[in-house]
């Protein structure tokens, strides 16, 4: 089993040796561009397209997440239109949660650039084997799911956004200037279709959230991981807030934490403003990575002016992405946002821990 | 001789028959399984294949075929496979193009086996294959036979390209899967197209995904598929189909080898049962005192077949372990035979099938149990002990003494021979007739040759005229054949008339070829691209190449031929493309069955509307059962062309038939103008030689041979295909010869008062010994003469019937008189000296004894 090991990893090498400056770096000012800037960005070397949401149907509640990766393997001209190309590598990731019956599938798939994999340059249309993300007039299709495990077909129409985050248009992930992102999301989308687990179908609805970052690195060289989370409240607002951790589990001061307001407005906190508390502590039995699944966010909430006390309590604990040969491990699950000030659950949340099972900082740099 | 040595004797028969048997079969599924689904020794087996009716599935095709599944989750896994060689070897590689990327998707679909998932990080040290195009992968085994360690480059030859590659690593061996053949290559999928200058795809393997979900989606994907299929004329086909597709190809070759394996234990029934009498004689007194004291002959019937079957089990047992030893030294030799003829195989190691070794036991027990059934009835009907005088000779095989029984059988086996072949499902056309007819005429022959002994008896008698009283009197024993003579006689007949049968259809085949080759090969030069060994194998030359060679000083004119694997009914065959316009004088220079009624220019180039000439061969006329004046459909990348077959030629080179046109259509229709052969004539007074040395030198990955260098390797390859066929007679007429010998210590067993009377009256072991010489030659001359004889209507169906039926192919019947000498003169001397030391030996025991 080893020599298999050994071989595959050499012959991937997911993110190719090459030094960042031959790729394009977000730059301040740059207009972003739509329907454009959904496509891809072939002369950055990372980019992706993530959707996460929970989804109800038939008394039974599912979080979901689909992310479509774009891993440039060289900088400079792109290779001739072909059915093989070398010069991009498509990963995918897909999971599903049934807190019900307790059970987490995923799946990853790793195409190169060409006929079963690509992102348009022009607008968001994005496959890899048989999952696709494509825009359909105002809202996104999204078709995917777990080899023969779960399936799913979901319409997502975005209830406000696109917004940007970052300041001047970019998120900066570190002091130098190459750890950084331009980061479009869409924070609420309203969710509908099917969905399939095992031999079971559900119509189902819920609330989506989508990312789409473009960047040449995202993280800056003494950085480990990161703990990530997307909030919806039930009064519709959200929060994108994480924490960038440097070797002895200290933060960046990098790490951010974004209130969105009803209208989409953007209000930017930094590590003065807000308390990121770790906890819960889980262990993976695949990895043996201990995950602090229920972290508490303490954070002004800017409406009310008052000091909130949030906990992110996992629908259930083993949601972690184990690794394909992609190589990376991480956490990747579906939470309900408790407030301990009115001791109830106020929204939904999707949380995402990296770093623990391995050093992904080494394939994300 | 001994009970204990006797019953030796009678399970070594039986193993011996079994071992061959079981061995036989066993080479022949090793030789054929390693027919290349080679991805499977590499990431397990799919679920379905896509494959092309012709030509390559262009690469647009993929995203196609994915954008009409829609969100089935299917993994779609193209592979490229093509065939080369490594500078300076003849070995064909197996060089296979699979998208390294996408393979590390394959442990989510079923029987997929692909990396485990790690959590290590990726070691960035070694290249890679998406930054470089020239990185081959291999197995250990290919490693170590080439000494070729990763890092170290090699010259890979496709066709007539040349190209540098770095060995960029060794694929690990999975235990779950088959070993990676040794000439096999992984090159990422891309790369290979550019390596090979060809963009596109042999096959697509389909795989469903695992889960719980699964049986919802193998329908609906199912379904689906078929749709696609269909509408872009492709082939959809599961491993299995497609393996028996191939392998049907061979079929009637491996059948062939089975029914010679079959022989072996037919001859070795007639020795147990010979064996079974011997002892149902010797202990006849046994009997008899057992029926006098009350033993039914029920009991005593099942007594004996207890006997043989306990001899069948053991016997059998003993068989399949020789049996797999010797399979293992015979994959080789079937494998090689197979590569050249059929397809390309990897000899892989002899799995011991419990399938297989059951189906042999049976075979072996129940071969057993026929045998001692006859001698059972008899020593059953042994009447009791007052009734009996001690040493009375045994009732004998009543059934081999039934010659009109012999005659109606031959007769039925005329009459199978007139029966059509029969056609399984799979298309596989099995000439039940003809093997009917053999079976037939083998037994009913076997029950004839009995009335051979009262001549060859008087023939004896008269030689023996002037030679000693004992020798004569030995002979006498003849005149009144016992059973157990009949029964030496019939198998030794049996073992005589397959081998030598089998001999007429060597030579019958030898001089066919020889006479068609002569025909066929008029040009001087032969040139062909390396790593290229049978039709299978597309090994092309570029237009610049042959166009250059064609162009070189001494070379007159050229012939191209391009070769193209298709499909028609569902059945593979070869398209073959070829200009003959260069030269009238060099048109069609083919043996015809149905020639063209015009071989003019206009008959080969000019379509009638959309209907193109094209002629065939005579294999492709009886597989596809279409004929001269009849229309095909063939289908081409641009769609379904409509031919006209113009006529019907000779070919013994290839089985599955070929179909021939002028090379200026198919040029379009494929769209390339490459060829896979190319025939040379020189001007006049030119040394093919120096001429064939100055093309290798200018093309040294090109296969150039003279004329008479071809026609030789011609008949080599012809030698080595029969090369298994020549072991299974020796091993045939071998058993035939030690069953004389055991069946002549019966006899003088059986004969001791006579004996001790003979030695009585002073005759020497000498004597008796050639006393026991003169009965063995008079049972060898009866055999050998019955068995030649049979031989020539064995000869005669295996000629007519069979091998059309199965391969197509009509052949000129030969007698190969030298090698029925040879094998007489052999068998005769064997049979002699058997005799003579048998009748030495006992002559000495009883002498001992009376002291």
């Amino acid at each position: 089993m080893k020599y298999w090991l050994a071989f595959w990893t050499v012959m991937v090498s997911l993110v190719g040796a090459c030094r960042a400056e031959e790729w394009s770096i977000p730059k301040v000012g740059n207009q972003l561009t739509f329907p454009r800037d959904h496509g891809s960005h072939p002369d950055f070397k990372i980019e992706w397209w993530y959707i996460t949401g929970h989804l109800e149907g038939d008394g039974r509640r599912f979080g979901f997440q689909a992310t479509f990766f774009r891993l440039g393997q060289r900088p400079g001209e792109p290779e001739p239109e072909g059915a093989f190309r070398s010069d991009q590598i498509y990963m995918a990731h897909m999971g599903v949660s049934d807190p019900e019956r307790g059970i987490f599938l995923h799946e990853e798939k790793l195409n190169r650039e060409g006929w079963d994999a690509f992102a348009s340059t022009q607008e968001l249309d994005v496959r890899n084997g048989s999952w696709t993300l494509q825009r359909e007039g105002s809202q996104m299709r999204l078709v995917g799911g777990v080899r023969a495990d779960a399936g799913w077909e979901l319409l997502l129409e975005p209830t406000k956004g696109p917004v940007i985050f970052g300041e001047d248009g970019i998120s900066k992930k570190g002091p130098d200037g190459t750890a950084s992102s331009y980061y479009i999301t869409f924070p609420r989308l309203k969710a509908s279709g099917r969905m399939s687990i095992g031999v079971d179908e559900f119509e189902v609805t819920g609330s989506a959230w989508m990312d789409h970052e473009i960047s040449s690195s995202q993280l800056d060289r003494s950085q480990t991981g990161w703990n990530w989370a997307c909030l919806q409240f039930d009064d519709g607002r959200e929060i994108m807030g994480y924490v960038l951790r440097t070797e002895g589990e200290k933060f960046s001061p990098y790490s951010k934490l974004v209130w969105i307001s009803e209208e989409g407005e953007l209000t930017h906190l930094t590590l003065d403003d807000y308390d990121w508390i770790q906890g819960g502590d889980w262990t993976s039995p695949v990895t043996g990575a201990t995950y602090p699944t229920s972290p508490e966010i303490k954070v002004p909430d800017l409406e009310s002016g008052k000091r909130r006390h949030l906990q992110l309590r996992p629908v259930m604990a083993e949601q972690e992405m184990t690794a394909g040969a992609g190589g990376v491990s991480y956490w990747e699950g579906a939470c309900d946002v408790y407030c301990f000030d009115e001791e109830k659950v106020v929204g939904r949340a999707f949380l995402e821990m990296t770093g623990y099972a391995d050093d992904i900082a080494e394939k994300l740099r | 001789m001994r009970e204990w040595k006797l019953t030796a004797v009678l399970l070594l028969i039986v193993a011996l028959g079994v071992a061959v048997f079981l061995s036989i079969r066993l080479a022949n599924k090793a030789a054929v399984s390693g027919f290349g689904m080679f991805t499977e020794s590499l990431t397990g087996q799919s679920d379905y294949l896509i494959r092309p009716k012709a030509g390559d599935i262009p690469n647009e095709s993929l995203s196609i075929l994915r954008r009409e599944l829609g969100g089935i989750p299917l993994g779609l896994f193209p592979v490229f496979e093509i065939s080369g060689t490594i500078s300076g070897e003849e070995t064909v590689l197996r060089v296979m193009g699979l998208d390294l990327v996408a393979m590390q998707n394959v442990a989510n679909y079923s029987q997929g086996v692909a990396a485990p998932q790690s959590n290590a990080r990726g070691d960035d040290s070694g290249p890679s294959f998406l930054e470089r195009g020239d990185l081959v992968f291999s197995g250990m085994a290919f490693s170590e036979a080439r000494e070729i360690a990763v890092g170290e480059t090699f010259i890979l030859v496709l066709g007539d390209r040349r190209i540098e590659v770095e060995m960029g690593g060794i694929l690990p061996e999975n235990p779950n899967l088959p070993s990676i053949p040794e000439n096999l290559l992984l090159v990422d999928l891309p790369a290979l197209q550019e390596m090979s200058g060809r963009i596109g795809v042999s096959r697509i393997e389909v795989r469903f995904p695992n889960g719980e979900f699964r049986k919802g989606i193998e329908e609906e994907a199912a379904a689906k598929l078929a749709e696609v299929a269909e509408a872009n004329d492709w082939l959809l086909e599961t491993p299995a189909q497609r393996k028996d597709s191939v392998t049907q190809m061979s079929a009637a070759f491996r059948l062939n080898l089975t029914i010679l394996s079959g022989l072996a234990l037919l001859v070795g029934t007639y020795l147990i049962m010979q064996a079974m009498e011997a002892a149902v004689i010797k202990r006849r007194a046994e009997m008899a005192v057992l029926r006098s004291l009350g033993v039914t002959p029920a009991e005593i019937r099942k007594t004996w077949l207890l006997e043989g079957l306990a001899t069948g089990v053991i016997g059998s047992a003993l068989g399949v372990m020789i049996g797999i030893g010797l399979a293992q030294g015979m994959v080789g030799a079937i494998g090689r035979t197979v590569n050249t003829l059929y397809y390309e195989t990897t000899s892989n190691a002899i799995r011991p099938e419990p399938g297989e070794i059951a189906f042999s036991m049976g075979f072996g027990v129940l071969a057993s149990l026929v045998a001692v059934l006859v001698p059972a009835r008899d020593a059953a009907m042994t009447p009791p002990a007052q009734m009996m005088r001690q040493g009375s000779p045994g009732g004998g095989l009543v059934l081999l003494r039934k010659r009109w029984l012999g005659v109606v059988l031959v007769l039925i086996g005329w009459a199978s021979a007139m029966l059509p072949p029969w056609i399984s499902v799979s298309g596989s056309i099995v000439p039940v007739g003809g093997y009917l007819a053999s079976v037939f005429v083998v037994v009913g022959g076997s029950i004839l040759i009995g009335a051979l002994f009262r001549p060859v008896a008087k023939l004896l008698k008269w030689l023996g005229q002037k030679g000693s009283a004992l020798r004569n009197y030995t002979a006498s024993h003849l005149a009144k054949p016992a059973g157990r003579h009949l029964l030496t006689a019939a198998g030794l007949a049996v073992a005589i008339g397959m081998s030598a049968a089998m001999g007429i259809l060597v030579a019958s085949f030898e001089s066919t070829l020889t006479a068609w080759i002569g025909q066929i090969l008029k040009a001087d030069l032969y040139v062909s691209g390396g790593g290229a060994s049978s039709v299978e194998n597309r090994s092309t030359l570029t237009k610049d190449t042959w166009q250059r060679i064609e162009a070189m000083p001494g070379v007159e004119g050229a012939d191209v031929l391009n070769q193209y694997r298709i499909m028609i009914d569902g059945k593979e065959t070869v398209l073959g493309a070829s200009d003959y316009n260069d030269d009238p004088s060099r048109t069609l220079k083919m043996i015809w069955l149905n020639p063209p009624a015009d071989t003019s220019e206009r008959n080969l180039l000019g379509p009638e509307g959309d209907i193109y000439p094209s002629w065939i061969s005579e294999s492709f006329s009886r597989r596809f059962s279409v004929g001269k004046g009849d229309s095909l459909e063939l289908p081409t990348p641009v769609g379904v062309k409509e031919l006209r077959v113009n006529g019907v030629y000779a070919d013994y080179g290839n089985e599955a038939g070929m179909l021939v046109m002028h090379r200026s259509f198919t040029r379009e229709w494929f769209g390339d103008d490459e060829v896979t052969q190319m025939a040379l004539y020189l001007r006049e007074g030119e040394d093919a030689e120096r001429v064939a040395e100055a093309v290798r030198g200018e093309f040294p990955s090109l296969q150039v041979r003279t004329n008479a260098r071809l026609r030789e390797d011609s008949l080599r390859i012809f030698h080595q295909t029969f090369a298994v066929t020549y072991a299974l007679e020796g091993i045939a007429v071998l058993i035939a010869v030690s069953g004389l010998g055991l069946a002549l210590a019966g006899l003088l067993i059986e004969r001791k008062s006579e004996l001790t009377t003979l030695k009585s009256l002073g005759a020497t072991r000498r004597e008796i010994a050639s006393g026991a010489m003169t009965e063995g030659l008079g049972i060898a001359v009866v055999g050998m003469a019955g068995g030649l004889s049979m031989s020539f209507v064995l000869g005669w169906i295996l000629i007519d019937v069979i091998n059309p039926q199965s391969f197509g192919w009509t052949l000129t019947y030969r007698v190969p008189w030298s090698m029925f000498m040879v094998l007489t003169i052999a068998t005769l001397i064997a049979a002699g000296l058997v005799a003579y030391v048998v009748g030495y030996r006992n002559a000495e025991v009883k002498s001992d004894q009376e002291d």
